[in-house]
């Protein structure tokens, strides 16, 4: 009879134990999910930021760098006259760099008007350069595109001033796996 | 036996009450937080979106045009008008404004393009009127003033030669296409009863002119010549296009502009993968007193489009202007999106 009771007693803090373990997995598992998540979205995130600061600095570069101190800012007068300058191919570590302006954001590439000497500003893109590698990844980033402008205030006279709007700055980065080495 | 069974029966229930109590938790907590306000997540491209934004260029000048002021210019302007609504943008007057005077004048050294250098040494004429088109009415008034040239002869300006060897010319107004090309000459009085212009012409230039030998001499001539002159156009869609736009507040020339960049640049609403936006610009001090900062009272700008309801997530970004180095605060530019599906903030 007292055997009987021991193996009750016994029986009894096993099924409390499992029942404990089993309420406490069940919190660990999903506090370790939802950390995990975050974790992601957080690496995530500061990979995306990491990227996007590299082409901010590229925007203040002294290449294309607005007068009058501006942060984050491209001078389009500067950029319109490094197209396909080849001494830029290598100087900064993108297979492919363009400004795209923010009115032909949504436009399909082959719909943009690239600029060149001719057509600038009335164009959609200026193409830095592109070394046409297979494998790109592109990062952009939002910049304040100035030039200078000339409003006429009639047919002989007019002014010279600042007109900013925005664009994008995309770079692409070639992206090596193990085949395409 | 019997206290056995029931001892067994006792446990049974306590870890079926205890697995029925777990799982109701969990699956309340997935429901709160799946429901809760989802927090808003810092994101680089929309503060470089509301940085570059700053720079701007709107459509508004307050002191004089070209001279349109950037976003963050506005803004502090804005800030300095709030709720008032008094301080204007300038008109953007691209062709003159139907029926008003103007007045001008000119120095007799400016002749007619024919001859300008180097057929002559005259300065270039008097644009009065640009962009003319067929069947537009000048008129022209109040013709005054002497042309005084070397020789010691005089002209009147509207009516010609007062000297007795009847040279000299009274001011001559002149019809040129965009080239720079003649396309008919009168003498200003001719246009007091209101002169048509004829076809081809674009522009009416005034100016002084000599003859024979003399077109080198343009430089020798003193005196001035003044008029009044007012333009009776045919279509005036254009003027009055212009006219309407330009009384408006650089409040609401900030919340146009604004509207422009966000959505140019983020795709907001029907299949777009941003459902809704909010844009929130305020001042706030550098105390400490919570009345003082409150956004409500220093809500300088509040934009919204769409609507803030389950969203995945909440990117969003800010960006601080500083006002002035004795300010005693700052403003604070807020913009949150509500995105539809997990890509957006990226494709944003």
């Amino acid at each position: 009879m007292k055997q009987t009771k021991a193996q009750l007693k016994i029986q009894e803090m096993a099924f409390m134990l499992v029942a404990v373990v089993f309420f406490f997995a069940l919190i660990g598992v999903f506090v370790l999910t939802i950390f995990g998540q975050k974790l992601y979205e957080e690496r995530n995130r500061i990979a995306q930021e990491r990227t996007i600061s590299s082409i901010v600095n590229l925007a203040d570069s002294p290449e294309f760098r607005c007068a009058n101190s501006k942060s984050n800012c491209v001078d389009g007068d500067k950029a319109i006259v490094l197209i396909n300058k080849t001494n830029y191919l290598n100087f900064w570590p993108f297979s492919s760099l363009s400004i795209v302006k923010s009115t032909a954001l949504y436009k399909l590439e082959e719909d943009m008007i690239t600029c060149n000497m001719a057509n600038y500003p009335d164009c959609d893109i200026i193409k830095i350069y592109d070394k046409k590698v297979k494998n790109e990844k592109s990062i952009s980033s939002y910049v304040a595109f100035c030039r200078k402008d000339y409003e006429s205030l009639d047919q002989e006279k007019g002014y010279n001033y600042d007109r900013c709007e925005i664009a994008k700055i995309v770079a692409g980065t070639e992206i090596i796996t193990a085949t395409s080495e | 036996m019997n206290q056995r069974k029931k001892a067994q029966q006792e446990i049974v229930g306590f870890v079926l009450i205890v697995l029925i109590v777990t799982i109701i938790g969990i699956v309340l907590l997935v429901m709160s937080i799946g429901r809760g306000d989802k927090k808003v997540q810092n994101s680089v491209e929309i503060s470089n979106l509301l940085e570059a934004g700053m720079y701007y260029t709107s459509d508004c000048a307050t002191n004089y045009a070209p001279y349109y002021l950037e976003v963050q210019e506005l803004i502090k302007q804005c800030e300095g008008d709030r709720g008032n609504n008094k301080k204007k943008c300038l008109s953007k007057i691209k062709c003159e404004e139907q029926g008003k005077k103007y007045t001008f004048s000119f120095a007799p050294t400016h002749g007619p393009w024919e001859h300008l250098a180097p057929s002559g040494n005259a300065l270039q004429p008097l644009l009065v009127a640009s962009s003319l088109r067929t069947g537009d009415e000048i008129f022209v008034s109040d013709i005054d003033g002497f042309v005084i040239y070397k020789g010691g002869s005089t002209a009147d300006c509207r009516m010609g030669a007062t000297g007795a060897n009847g040279y000299g010319s009274p001011a001559i107004a002149g019809f040129y296409n965009d080239n720079k090309k003649l396309i008919s000459e009168h003498n200003l009085r001719d246009f007091e009863n209101g002169m048509k212009v004829p076809s081809g012409a674009t522009r009416l230039y005034v100016y002084i002119k000599e003859y024979g030998q003399y077109i080198k001499n343009y430089n020798d001539n003193t005196g001035e010549c003044s008029f009044n002159y007012r333009i009776n156009r045919q279509d005036i869609t254009a003027c009055e296009e212009v006219k309407d736009n330009s009384e408006i507040s650089v409040c609401s020339s900030l919340s146009d502009t604004l509207k422009r960049i966000v959505e140019e640049n983020l795709r907001i609403g029907g299949d777009a993968t941003n459902k809704a936006y909010r844009m929130n610009i305020y001042y706030e001090t550098y105390s400490d007193d919570e009345s003082e900062n409150s956004q409500e009272n220093n809500t300088i700008l509040y934009l919204e489009q769409g609507n803030f309801e389950n969203c995945n997530s909440i990117p969003g970004g800010s960006h601080t202007l500083t006002m002035s180095d004795f300010s005693s605060g700052v403003i604070i530019v807020e913009l949150e999106l509500c995105a539809g599906n997990k890509d957006s903030s990226e494709d944003s």
